[in-house]
């Protein structure tokens, strides 16, 4: 009797071990398949994330830059916006930047989404002083001494000039780079993207060098505390602006097309140099023999960048 | 001693035999479900391709492209970025891989002035590219389908994403 009791158990306990072998195979694999789809939603969840904040600044961005064009736009937060899958919830923010001295205009869409802040920019930027300045009456503008021969017509009104340019504060600049100046090889491979390029204060002890025979394309300001100096042959075709709060030197031979030149320093041009556009120098100005220039303002026209998450 | 070490082998062995009449009884079920799971597998790396691509494409496009020209070849679409800066052309399009007829992958051919062109596959060749096609919406604004199959299990996904440009038009 007792022995029969015994494989009675004994029978049970076979078909819970089975049972148990069974169940921790299929949870094994449910809970394999259910971790799959879990990290492949949360992939998806966050790449549809990633579009819709991107589409959504880039849109607000247009929208500002050019209710910008209209009025004077103010910064804006604007009311919570739910977004899916996920239902996250983001507040999106115009900002708008202004310096008077540059004069300079920054429209940023500011997106917090988690720990990061997602921010779309574009800069309108004016020449140092503003387009209206009195200076930018003159295609080329020195208030000290002019070394070297230069067509009457291009000599600054008034000239021998009886007052001094007034240094203007350039630095500002700095705030405001997209990018660090462009290596001979990046201007090589990519050309000018069509924004603001300076290098950090600290790492601009040094001048900024564009090596011989280089082809700048494309539109772009560069800006730098310290000398510019531009390599003989080098050429440019895009709209290229060269702002330094010291000197600027042009070897021989460089053509220069559509080029606003600012130097808060001397500018000194080496021979069969070939201009057209704007020179505005606080130093003195030396010029080779062979130089050629033709005056052209549109290159004064407030300088848009591209739009660009920074 | 020796009796009970053989009990336990012998309540193994059975418990093991019981598990195997089980899994023969619910045969279909587990087929159903090995099935989907591969079906789940094959998804996930559609998507992963289809993502990889999408990303790639959207970002050249969305911030980098000038201007943007669409142009046909055998196996579908070409989009050819003019990127900003104006030394540069990135070219995405459809073709088969070196050597097989049936495999078509998505390339991404980028050509800089002066230099040689250097063409990358943008999706496995486990993937082959059933359809890769782009149309105009507006001046600024594209739309991208693409239908991606996993070669081995024939199991295909449609994908589309409208591509919108901030610093450039659609020719």
């Amino acid at each position: 009797m007792q022995r029969t009791r015994c494989l009675v158990l004994q029978k049970q306990g076979f078909i819970v071990l089975s049972l148990l072998l069974l169940v921790v195979v299929l949870s094994i694999l449910a809970q394999g398949i259910i971790y799959i789809v879990k990290q492949q939603a949360k992939t998806q969840q966050e790449y549809i994330r990633h579009r819709q904040i991107a589409i959504l600044g880039t849109e607000l961005l247009s929208v500002a830059v050019a209710q910008d064009n209209r009025e004077n736009l103010q910064n804006q937060i604007f009311q919570e916006i739910t977004l899916y899958p996920g239902a996250e919830k983001i507040v999106p923010q115009i900002i708008v930047e202004k310096r008077e001295t540059l004069p300079l205009r920054a429209i940023n869409i500011a997106i917090k989404y988690k720990d990061a802040t997602w921010k779309m920019q574009q800069l309108s930027i004016e020449p140092p002083g503003g387009t209206l300045h009195s200076i930018y009456n003159n295609l080329l503008y020195s208030d000290k001494e002019i070394i070297g021969e230069l067509p009457e017509k291009l000599l600054p009104k008034g000239y021998p000039l009886s007052e001094t340019m007034p240094q203007i504060d350039v630095k500002g600049y700095l705030k405001y780079k997209s990018n660090p100046l462009p290596s001979a090889l990046t201007l090589q491979d990519l050309g000018l993207l069509g924004r603001l390029y300076a290098n950090d204060s600290g790492s601009s002890s040094g001048s900024y060098v564009i090596k011989a025979n280089t082809i700048i394309k494309g539109n772009g300001i560069l800006y730098h505390n310290n000398p510019i100096e531009i390599g003989e042959g080098t050429s440019s075709t895009g709209k290229l602006w060269l702002i330094c709060n010291d000197e600027i030197i042009i070897g021989d031979n460089v053509n220069l097309k559509n080029v606003f030149l600012y130097a808060n320093g001397s500018i000194s041009i080496g021979r069969n140099v070939n201009i057209c556009g704007i020179i505005i120098s606080a130093g003195k100005f030396q010029v080779g023999e062979g130089f050629a220039m033709r005056g052209d303002k549109s290159v004064l026209e407030p300088f848009s960048t591209t739009c660009y998450m920074n | 001693m020796n009796s009970k070490k053989g009990f336990i082998l012998l309540e193994i062995t059975i418990a093991f035999m019981l598990m195997c009449l089980l899994f023969a009884t619910f045969y279909q079920s587990f087929l159903q479900m090995a099935v989907s799971m591969r079906k789940i597998y094959d998804d996930v790396e559609l998507n992963r391709v289809a993502c990889a691509v999408m990303a790639t494409v959207e970002s050249e496009i969305m911030y980098g492209s000038q201007q943007v020209i669409l142009q046909e070849n055998k196996y579908g679409s070409r989009i050819v970025c003019r990127h900003i800066g104006p030394k540069r052309t990135v070219i995405f399009y459809c073709s088969n891989v070196a050597g097989t007829m049936q495999k078509v992958v998505v390339y991404k051919s980028t050509q800089i002035a002066g230099r040689p062109e250097g063409i990358n596959p943008l999706s496995s060749q486990l993937v082959s590219a059933e359809k890769f096609r782009v149309e105009k919406i507006d001046g600024r604004t594209l739309r991208l389908e693409m239908e991606l199959k996993i070669v081995k299990t024939g199991r295909r996904k449609i994908f589309i994403e409208v591509i919108r440009l901030c610093n450039g038009h659609v020719v």
